[in-house]
């Protein structure tokens, strides 16, 4: 706020105190005798205020004071107490370390892969999952389309528990170029063939694909971040093309096609610096726990 | 016009009392029952908290958990229409037995009554206040000491209510209380000692909205304590006055100070009886004999509120009996749909259920729809009493049956009667075609 916004607000709201209090005091005696208004019969008197009520007002003109004086209210003026907003915050943050803080300081000093079998650490994880990652991730952490099954056992970024904390920390952005334009669209249906023949299944009817050129256009272009035999590298989240239930954008012959000639593009957003480097522990300890521990959910449930 | 007598008493009434005015000892019928109904009511409260059902406090409003115990029932905060339908029940109650037999929940039920009559039987057995008397200081302590005990005591006993009580006296005796659960007990013996100890029947003459409104309900057949002027064999003994909880004089007529205790009745009859005359110059009695000369006959008012007694007890019985014991919320999950890749759209629910009886359950669910459903996640649900639990649930349809369509989920308590059993509707989502 400006030096003249500053003085404007605090003359315009001490200068209204200060009329209040002149007006208290002008009419503090009233004109008790004569009738101030007089029609058909009814007069009205000019009393003064009764003493409670002019007490009353008196009491909240210095209330206005000491407010103003304790609180930041007058322009730039910060308060005697430093009261602001953003200190409140921080104060209640400082609060909730203080008591959620032993809880963690617990988990922290364990390794990851005790975390992952605390059943405390894995309700919390639970909770922070469904807030922050099943909007994406889905409910059951089951993955949507572009977005990565966390149950089945496959890892892009590496299965290692602090290569899922990096993961969830520091955020991953994955890029697969787009080859359209080098492999030609014989080429990219030959590699897109090669990709299928990698995990065991045939092109579908119709299509006219040479999957032994594909091989040849696979060393060329796509073995330098999948690896020659296709198992794919952690380094640069390039994935395991030998299981077909790892395609994320979809693994019929035509969503790999399109994968292979446009590109696709992956975005983890970085969670550390919303959730803390306490809670991202915690959450890293129960997406490891849901691949290596839990049981994929079962068609209905035996009789107990 | 054939009124009641009704007297403006805002004169006399308005005027100062003599402090510390303490009604004289009565003997007789009315003042038997009201003793032996008080007594019974004060047991009642007092033992209260102390009542196990299966190892819980019958009567517990554990407000940490949102819960109302009451006598193996359990109700939460969802429940809170009932209690809306309870009191309509008490009200009518209370205007019903109003029209019957006149203003006898104020001289015989109320706490107001009951907790002064306490109070005055300290002073009477101190015998402070009377004249003076040999340690009357001493005397005057003990008095104070024997309210204050039982201010104490009824603070304990309602805050038992909320931390049941060998907790409450555990804890007491630790002396690690809570000072929220401190300053109830003291805000609440300070209060009650106030009340029952100076206030006394200046709320019912100033401050209680019922005696302001109690005459409404009345007709002219509703017993009242009235005095029969026209006997005119009155022996100015004053003892009707004297007896008085709320210190009025009968024989000015009815008036709002009256708490139909029948106290005054008491006291003439046993003057009258000594003096050879017959009973009932003060007596309950309404404004117009009745025809037969019996005391009570059928009226158009006490009809109508008997059928509207009959009638909220009755939504009241109902609701209590359809209140469902479990419950079940479903909300939708992420992603909307999902191609499960075998031939199936899956859609996914986070299904929360809660066991709202006061024993350990076994819920069996199933959800269904226009099509038959693949059912994915735990269908069995073991929760313990008032155990909440969320689970994700998978629902598939093959692809050529997976269009929008509404689903409903059904949660049945194995071991328990088919009324515990509850739907809730959601839906399916399909992709687009």
């Amino acid at each position: 706020m400006s030096s003249f916004w500053s003085l404007y607000i605090s003359v315009f709201t001490l200068g209204t105190l200060a009329a209040l209090g002149w007006l208290l005091w002008a009419t503090r005696k009233g004109s008790r005798t004569e009738a101030h208004e007089a029609f058909d019969g009814i007069e009205e008197q000019d009393n003064p205020l009764p003493r409670w009520w002019r007490w009353l007002f008196i009491a909240t003109l210095a209330f206005a004071l000491v407010y103003l004086a304790l609180y930041p209210g007058l322009g730039n003026w910060q308060g005697l107490l430093e009261w602001s907003s953003a200190g409140q915050w921080r104060a209640e943050q400082a609060r909730a370390r203080n008591l959620y803080g032993p809880l963690y300081e617990r988990f922290s000093a364990m390794p990851l892969e005790a975390v992952a079998a605390d059943p405390q650490a894995l309700a919390i994880g639970a909770r922070l999952f469904a807030s922050n990652c099943a909007l994406c991730h889905g409910t059951d952490a089951k993955g949507a389309p572009g977005y990565p099954d966390l149950t089945d056992r496959l890892w892009r970024w590496g299965a290692e528990p602090a290569a899922i904390l990096a993961s969830i920390g520091q955020g991953r952005t994955g890029v697969m170029p787009p080859w359209g334009a080098v492999l030609g669209e014989q080429g990219t249906r030959d590699a897109a063939a090669y990709v299928l023949r990698l995990n065991g299944r045939p092109v579908p009817e119709g299509v006219v694909a040479d999957a032994s050129n594909g091989q040849r256009l696979f060393t060329q272009a796509c073995a330098a971040c999948h690896g020659p035999a296709g198992h794919g590298n952690p380094l640069l989240g390039a994935p395991d093309l030998t299981q077909a239930q790892g395609f994320i954008h979809g693994s019929s012959f035509e969503a790999v096609r399109r994968s292979i000639e446009e590109g696709r593009q992956g975005q983890m957003p970085a969670q550390a610096r919303l959730l803390g480097d306490d809670k991202a522990r915690v959450l890293a300890a129960y997406i490891y726990s849901l691949a290596t521990q839990a049981a994929p959910l079962a068609d209905g449930e035996p009789e107990p | 016009m054939n009124r009641l007598p009704v007297r403006d008493i805002t004169g006399p009434v308005m005027a100062p009392r003599p402090r510390n005015r303490r009604p004289r000892r009565v003997n007789g019928r009315f003042t038997l029952l009201r003793m032996a109904l008080g007594a019974g009511l004060l047991t009642l409260f007092f033992t209260l908290p102390w009542w196990q059902w299966r190892g819980e406090p019958a009567v517990w409003l554990n407000l940490a958990n949102g819960r109302l115990n009451l006598f193996g029932a359990s109700f939460w905060p969802e429940d809170l229409s009932l209690l809306a339908s309870a009191l309509i029940v008490a009200a009518f109650a209370l205007f019903f037995v109003t029209v019957l037999a006149g203003r006898v929940w104020c001289g015989y039920a109320c706490p107001q009554t009951l907790w002064a009559a306490m109070f005055v039987w300290c002073e009477r057995l101190t015998g402070s206040g009377r004249k003076p008397h040999r340690f009357a200081q001493a005397r005057r302590m003990v008095k104070h000491l024997l309210w204050l005990g039982i201010s104490a005591c009824t603070a304990f006993t309602l805050v038992a209510l909320f931390v049941p009580g060998p907790r409450l006296v555990a804890r007491l005796l630790a002396g690690d209380l809570e000072a929220t659960t401190l300053c109830w007990l003291a805000a609440i013996t300070l209060a009650t000692y106030a009340n029952a100890g100076w206030l006394r029947e200046q709320l019912c003459i100033y401050l209680c909205p019922y005696a302001r409104f109690q005459a409404v309900m009345f007709d002219r057949r509703t017993p009242v304590v009235s005095y029969q002027r026209e006997r005119g064999d009155c022996v100015q003994c004053t003892l009707c006055v004297q007896v008085c909880p709320t210190g009025i004089d009968i024989r000015d007529g009815l008036q709002i100070g009256c708490i139909a205790c029948g106290a005054c009745a008491d006291a003439c009859d046993g003057v009258m009886v000594r003096m050879n005359l017959a009973k009932g110059l003060v007596a309950y009695r309404g404004a117009e004999a009745p025809a037969d000369g019996k005391g009570f006959t059928l009226r158009p008012r006490l009809l109508g509120y008997g059928a509207m007694l009959l009638a909220s007890a009755a939504v009241l019985g109902h609701g209590l009996a359809s209140r469902p014991l479990v419950s079940l919320a479903v909300s939708k999950g992420y992603p909307l749909y999902r191609d499960r890749g075998d031939g199936h759209i899956e859609n996914l629910y986070n299904l929360t259920l809660m066991n709202k009886t006061q024993q350990p359950q076994v819920y069996h669910l199933t959800a269904t729809g226009p099509a038959a459903l693949g059912w994915r996640g735990k269908a069995r649900w073991r929760l313990a009493p008032g155990e909440r639990r969320t689970e994700v649930i998978s629902l598939a349809l093959p692809y050529a049956l997976a269009a929008n369509q509404p689903v409903a989920f059904e949660a049945r308590a194995i071991a328990a009667p088919a009324s515990t059993g509850l739907r809730v509707d959601s839906r399916f989502t399909g992709p687009a075609r």
